[in-house]
């Protein structure tokens, strides 16, 4: 088989390789972004035995 | 003590023994020492672990006793002392246990008149010094007094011991209270990174109620009845270690493995808000990397010691997610490569609007570092370098932790 032959024989298989990559970083750039969303947002997890909660957060 | 110093123990175990007899609600208990280890007499369990409760019994408040392990800290000690005479509740019994120093450590420490004890024969570094000191100070104690261990390297907020013993009043079952560790100043690049990445964690910690990753060796408050409890219980199904002695001085990670034990013996610790402690921070990438060797080995070999067990599960997830996230720059490149070779390139803008996001949240994360640390991490680009240089270092930390390399310790 010569060189041609065998790109041609490689490239559905490494395309499907590369659409595969840029969906696995597409989710994990959209779960950062997320993630980031969250972050920003204020959250305070409440807990009564913590005493910072009895005059609220400093 | 500054994590990861070299410590040189000299061959042989230590021996220090006593044995003290402390009342406590109208029972005797015996303690029994022999070594680094504390063990409490047969017949003797702890009224909580009985399922007993000891309020109203309580023979007098809760004693501090803080427990300073040291190695060639002379820089760093009298600030360290300093520190902890400043609280607007001052310990009751300050105690530095000197770990084979050659420096003034010993005398700057006796100079400013707190208790100094030299290891004897310690080849276990930070943690065997600390078992070596509470052999000496649990036999004086009841289980609701308190022990602060502290690093020699940093210094407490003036409130740290007040704030802390309020939380074991609210709820004796936290068992340990960490403070909020603080980076120290330091002019270097290595050292503002740091401080973001500390500052950033530290917030991470405060949005999830205190829940913390490891209980910081630069300040933890410790209830007697939870490091008795520890050390009793080592060497069963529950936690690995010497039956006896309160930390693992097999373990890189002395504290982590002890915030481990704590929950797998059902006490429940936190880091507080309002306990802050500065530390210093490894002034060079020598240094930085050294320590985080150290720091990923120790938490690796840690989780394999437990297993997938109940207290551990979350701690594997994490350190999952994390050698998985260490891929994501191979593939970014991998797949931006063939991209360009093979495959027709097209930006779609609508991405870039996820850059101001990451930038807000960089910048939330970081307020506390100052103007230059804000900039550092609002430009995005710094920690996400420092981030792909540490996820170097977790590679070798896990490949490290598998063949069992000799440890590596900051020099």
């Amino acid at each position: 088989m010569d060189t041609a032959g065998f790109a041609d024989l490689v490239e559905p298989i490494t395309h499907d390789g590369f659409l595969a990559g840029t969906a696995v970083l597409t989710t994990i750039t959209l779960v950062a972004g997320a993630l980031a969303v969250r972050r920003i947002l204020p959250r305070n997890e409440r807990d009564e035995t913590l005493p910072w909660t009895e005059d609220g957060p400093r | 003590m500054r994590s990861g110093v070299p410590w040189k123990g000299c061959a042989g175990p230590a021996r220090i023994d006593v044995t003290a007899t402390p009342r406590v609600a109208g029972t005797t208990r015996t303690y029994e020492f022999s070594g680094n280890t504390a063990v409490l007499g047969a017949g003797a369990a702890p009224p909580e672990v009985r399922g007993e409760s000891l309020a109203g019994t309580r023979p007098r408040a809760a004693r501090v006793t803080a427990l300073v392990p040291a190695h060639n800290e002379e820089i760093g000690i009298a600030q360290t002392i300093d520190s902890l005479r400043r609280q607007t509740q001052p310990p009751d019994r300050i105690l530095v246990a000197a770990d084979n120093c050659t420096d003034g450590t010993v005398a700057i420490a006796r100079a400013m008149g707190v208790e100094v004890i030299e290891t004897v024969g310690n080849t276990a570094k930070k943690a065997g010094a600390l078992n070596q000191g509470l052999a000496l100070v649990l036999p004086t104690l009841e289980p609701h007094d308190v022990v602060l261990m502290m690093d020699a390297d940093s210094r407490l907020s003036p409130i740290f011991i007040a704030r802390g013993m309020r939380y074991f009043d609210k709820h004796p079952q936290r068992g340990g209270i960490s403070g909020s560790y603080v980076a120290g100043d330091h002019p270097s690049r290595v050292g503002l990174l740091q401080r973001i990445e500390y500052a950033q964690g530290l917030r991470t910690v405060h949005r999830r109620a205190g829940r913390i990753h490891v209980l910081s060796g630069a300040a933890t408050m410790f209830t007697v009845e939870a490091l008795m409890t520890v050390a009793r219980l080592r060497g069963s199904s529950l936690i690995p270690g010497v039956p006896g002695q309160v930390y693992d001085e097999a373990s890189l990670t002395e504290d982590y493995e002890l915030t481990v034990a704590l929950q797998r013996v059902g006490f429940d610790p936190r880091c507080a808000r309002d306990c802050r402690v500065v530390t210093d921070i490894m002034p060079t990438w020598s240094d930085w990397r050294t320590q985080r060797l150290r720091w990923q080995r120790g938490t690796l070999e840690t989780l394999m010691t437990y297993g997938f067990v109940e207290h551990t599960r979350k701690a594997w997830a994490v350190q999952a997610w994390t050698y998985f996230r260490t891929l994501v720059p191979l593939l970014m490149v991998a797949i931006w490569s063939y991209a360009v070779a093979f495959e027709e390139l097209s930006l779609h803008l609508m991405w870039l609007a996820l850059i101001p996001v990451f930038m807000l949240d960089q910048l939330l994360a970081s307020w506390r570092t100052g103007r230059r640390g804000r900039l550092y991490a609002v430009v995005l680009v710094p920690m996400l370098l420092y981030d792909l240089v540490q996820s170097v270092v977790y590679w070798q930390a896990l490949s490290r932790a598998l063949h069992g390399a000799d440890p590596e310790w900051i020099t």
